[in-house]
């Protein structure tokens, strides 16, 4: 599903840094993987790249047997929008739109009628069992609700990868077990690739593989035993 | 695309009415700039419709002219004599002069208490001319005709009456044609009854005035064959200060009065007076259209400002919506689209206000002109003009969102995103 070989990444702000320093990392189809390393590692740049809201140097990045490169702002767009699904740690909800409008926001990009992407974006609420607060505005919403909302937004236009940036990370325990519950159930039931970046153990030990980065490379690869 | 989609206009519209306040006091700067330039261009084209509405009715390419004492000595007389033109002169400048098209003259007269039916009684201004004074003069015949040249052959005592003289000597419904009335002791039928043509006239209401062949005028009061004023118009093709100078020579060789002298014969070229004050109500239109456009640029500039704000303010959602697959054209079209309709709201707004202050301004000004009152001042706005306004507007709105689009475009989604 995600190819990577030799990337680089450079940042050219003041002095050059040279962030990502040739990785290598394949992901298959329904794999559920998390990323750790500590920060200034690299780890969220990778996760740009891969969800091509950043561009690389040099290297390859082959997305469900697509190679992601120098594409235009409008075609980076569609394969966003059609193949990748978002998540963030500060959930990154549009403020005046209530949740229900939120879901229904990249179907919108698509050209979908409005009827039709409500449906949907109620379908997909109720999936995350957060139905009945549909009408509420992000700031009516608990910090868990949010995280809901953010993640049937990215599930809402059927994506092959889910690409988390420490989706538990403004969450407390007790609400980050179960969206990380939430997560996982996803991942088994539709069969959705994850890639969650994360710096808390407990979250990491939840996965079926563990990515550590450190200082630009891959340091190693922990298949999760525990599971 | 659809043009226009509620989804699409409901994106804009939430974003507008997000920062009510803000979305008001800024429209209000396009509102108060349309609002003024209507208003401005209004004034600037009173001005032009109400000379022109003086002048319409009158030929334009003429020139009246009158007499005044001489200033120099000439051929024996001494500077300083007082002279009158006569009949003789109207021939003369028909055989000499061949620009001329109409020679009118006018023989003035006025009578206090003098104008006089059964017990009835009036006082009037009076003048006598010939029938080619309603060539350059349009005038509105009610009833009756106008005079003929059979008239002043004849020296018919005939005269034409305005309507407040009408309205004066008789009974209302009456009719005033074939009646007689006396003017200072003579007894004139009554063969015309005339009114202003359009708002108003040049020099001169005829409402009020009583007219009579020139040659019965100066037989009946012993005028002997001197008139006061004369106005030419000149043949089509021809300039009208050329034939004012020459018709000047003509009558001042007529009454030894010196080719140099500056005084002794006055004219009033009216296409001349007509030119200048057109270049400087040109000059006014130009200038409303500065200020005016001046107004609404710096509303323009005021959106556009707000707009750029707004973007900054709204760096993290434009990223969140460009990672959720909005492409550039969408983003740029939301943002274009926010100045457009905030811009065209407060600019539609400003334009119907303007409209309906110069509605009420032009009928209020169209009753004083009517009653006789009115400044020569019409304010009007044409379709094509108002048309050009929103044009402007349309533009303007635009124009306003290019520089926030463009910097909206230049939001990466990953910087707006990082959590740093």
């Amino acid at each position: 599903m995600i190819k990577i070989n030799a990337l680089n990444k450079t940042y050219y702000s003041g002095s050059p840094l040279h962030v990502l320093k040739g990785v290598d990392m394949n992901v298959e189809k329904g794999e559920f993987i998390s990323i750790m390393g500590s920060s200034g590692s690299g780890k969220s740049t990778l996760l740009n790249i891969l969800g091509i809201l950043d561009n690389y140097d040099s290297g390859e990045y082959y997305l469900d047997g697509q190679l992601i490169n120098n594409l235009s702002e409008r075609k980076a767009a569609e394969i966003r929008n059609r193949k990748l699904g978002f998540v963030f740690q500060s959930f990154n909800l549009i403020s005046f739109k209530n949740a229900l409008e939120n879901v229904a926001l990249p179907l919108y990009y698509q050209g979908m009628g409005r009827k039709k992407r409500n449906i949907l974006a109620m379908e997909y609420l109720d999936r995350m069992g957060i139905a009945t607060h549909h009408h509420h505005l992000p700031n009516e919403l608990s910090g868990g609700q949010k995280q809901r909302v953010a993640i049937a937004r990215a599930l809402i236009t059927n994506p092959q990868v889910i690409l988390a940036d420490e989706p538990t990370g403004a969450l407390d325990s007790k609400t980050s077990e179960e969206v990380i519950t939430l997560l996982k159930q996803i991942n088994r039931r539709d069969g959705i690739t994850m890639l969650i970046v994360t710096h808390e153990q407990a979250v990491a030990e939840e996965t079926d593989k563990i990515v550590h980065i450190r200082d630009g490379v891959i340091f190693s690869v922990e298949e999760n035993v525990k599971r | 695309m659809r043009l226009f989609d509620t989804d699409k206009f409901n994106e804009i519209w939430s974003t507008i009415s997000r920062n009510k306040v803000r979305s008001f006091l800024t429209g209000f700067g396009v509102f108060w700039g349309l609002f003024m330039l209507i208003i401005l261009i209004s004034i600037g084209s009173g001005f032009r419709n109400g000379i022109t509405s003086i002048i319409s009715g009158f030929s334009i390419n003429s020139v009246e002219f009158w007499t005044y004492k001489t200033s120099e000595p000439y051929k024996g007389y001494k500077s300083g004599r007082w002279w009158r033109m006569d009949n003789r002169d109207i021939e003369n400048i028909r055989q000499k002069c061949p620009s001329v098209e109409y020679i009118v003259p006018m023989i003035y007269g006025y009578s206090e208490r003098g104008i006089v039916r059964g017990n009835k009684t009036g006082s009037f201004r009076y003048f006598g001319t010939n029938a080619d004074y309603f060539k350059i003069q349009k005038t509105a015949l009610f009833a009756g005709r106008l005079l003929r040249e059979t008239d002043e052959e004849a020296k018919r005592k005939v005269c034409l009456i305005g309507y407040e003289v009408y309205e004066t000597l008789f009974e209302p419904g009456e009719d005033p044609i074939g009646q007689y009335i006396r003017i200072d002791g003579a007894y004139f039928q009554v063969v015309g009854l005339i009114g202003r043509y359009g708002s108003s006239s040049m020099g001169m209401d005829l409402e009020n005035r009583i007219i009579m062949p020139m040659k019965t005028m100066q037989y009946v009061y012993g005028r002997g064959i001197t008139f006061n004023n004369l106005v030419c118009s000149a043949k089509k093709g021809y300039s009208s200060t050329a034939m004012q100078q020459e018709v000047e020579a003509i009558i001042k060789a007529a009454h030894d009065i010196s080719p140099t002298d500056p005084k002794a014969v006055r004219g009033f070229n009216i296409e001349e007076q007509f030119n200048k004050l057109m270049s400087v109500i040109g000059g006014i239109n130009l200038l409303t259209w500065i200020v005016g456009l001046g107004a609404l640029f710096s509303g323009v500039i005021g959106i556009s400002n707000i707009m750029l704000v707004s973007v900054r303010e709204r760096m993290r959602e434009i990223g969140v919506r460009r990672a959720l697959g909005a492409t550039p054209a969408t983003i740029l079209a939301q943002i274009i689209s926010e100045s457009f309709v905030l811009t065209a709201i407060a600019g539609i707004i400003g334009f119907l206000f303007g409209m309906g202050v110069v509605a009420v301004l032009e009928s209020a000004m169209a009753e004083a002109q009517n009653s006789g009152t009115g400044l020569p001042f019409m304010p009007a706005i044409s379709f094509g003009t108002a048309v050009g306004c929103l044009v402007i507007l349309i533009l303007s709105g635009i124009f306003a969102g290019i520089l926030p689009a463009y910097r909206a475009l230049k939001i990466k989604a990953i910087d707006a995103i990082r959590d740093e």
